[in-house]
């Protein structure tokens, strides 16, 4: 597949309205969190993730390359440990990051899978690394996005780890809800004739959504105060 | 200024042209509106991610 630079930058210039406000931390949510308890977290996590849309589309992006449910079912586990891994431990020993930053790496994570689906290492004739351990790694920045996120709500001192593990598994039920319909949407697709075009079509858009995100958060991040 | 009986308003004024309710507060803890923002760009999201796909499926359809 030739990509088509202009072309590309283009969808990518008139995709970037579409950013605005998505992602971020609401008061909504803060209040939800202010009385809702130990529930109110698990709620926040899957809605984080269920409207995090750049977890998702790591995720579809990873799907894509498998074949099979038990590969499927290996990958999302360690994608899974890994961001739990950085979810919890980074938001319990307070370690925090810019926000953008984090955000613009996993911006990058959903531009190489899109990139790796589409055998853009083979094309530039380098092997492509091992995929088990990509996702392992990225995994780990996913959720010390996560936790930047939680981190930037108040959620005080009491019952501190159970909140977090509370919001853990919100994001963990968030991931099984959204998985369903991709898993589903891209196994029964496998078996039609389409599904080379929206193979192609899909790990496309990844590449150039990446791209977008990326350059969307490092726009914030020049543009705030830190 | 004379207390309201009236469902949703807490005083009346004297001369039965001005109520209002006072227990509504906008700091940090209290304010709960809704971010209608985020759940329009979300919605953009998704119908630009779908149109985008459609296209290039489109794209990618035809040229097979």
């Amino acid at each position: 597949m030739k990509f088509n630079l202009k072309r590309i930058v283009s969808i990518v210039i008139l995709f970037m309205p579409f950013f605005a406000f998505a992602h971020g931390v609401s008061s909504s949510d803060q209040a939800i969190l202010n009385n809702g308890g130990l529930w109110s977290y698990i709620y926040v996590g899957a809605k984080h993730m269920l409207t995090g849309y750049d977890h998702l589309l790591f995720l579809a992006g990873v799907v894509f390359f498998l074949k099979g449910f038990k590969d499927i079912i290996k990958f999302i586990t360690v994608f899974t440990i890994a961001h739990c891994i950085t979810l919890t431990g980074a938001t319990y020993l307070a370690i925090n990051a810019n926000e953008h930053l984090v955000d613009a790496i996993i911006a990058l994570s959903v531009f190489y899978k899109g990139f790796e689906n589409l055998g853009g290492f083979e094309k530039l004739k380098v092997k492509a690394p091992n995929l088990l351990l990509m996702v392992f790694l990225f995994g780990l920045i996913h959720g010390f996005g996560l936790s930047t996120r939680l981190q930037s709500f108040e959620i005080g001192s009491d019952y501190f780890l159970m909140k977090i593990l509370s919001f853990n598994l919100g994001v963990e039920i968030g991931q099984i809800l959204a998985l369903i319909p991709i898993v589903f949407l891209i196994t029964k697709w496998q078996k039609k004739e389409s599904y080379p075009a929206f193979y192609k079509a899909t790990n496309t858009y990844l590449i150039i959504i990446g791209i977008a995100l990326f350059v969307y958060q490092l726009y914030g991040y020049f543009n705030s105060h830190h | 200024m004379v207390n309201s009986n009236e469902e949703g308003l807490t005083h009346e004024s004297n001369w039965a042209t001005l109520t209002f309710e006072v227990t509504h507060k906008h700091s940090a803890e209290t304010h709960t509106h809704e971010n209608k923002e985020e759940g329009i760009s979300m919605y953009l999201f998704i119908l630009g991610s779908i149109l985008i796909i459609g296209i290039l499926f489109f794209i990618f359809n035809r040229k097979k």
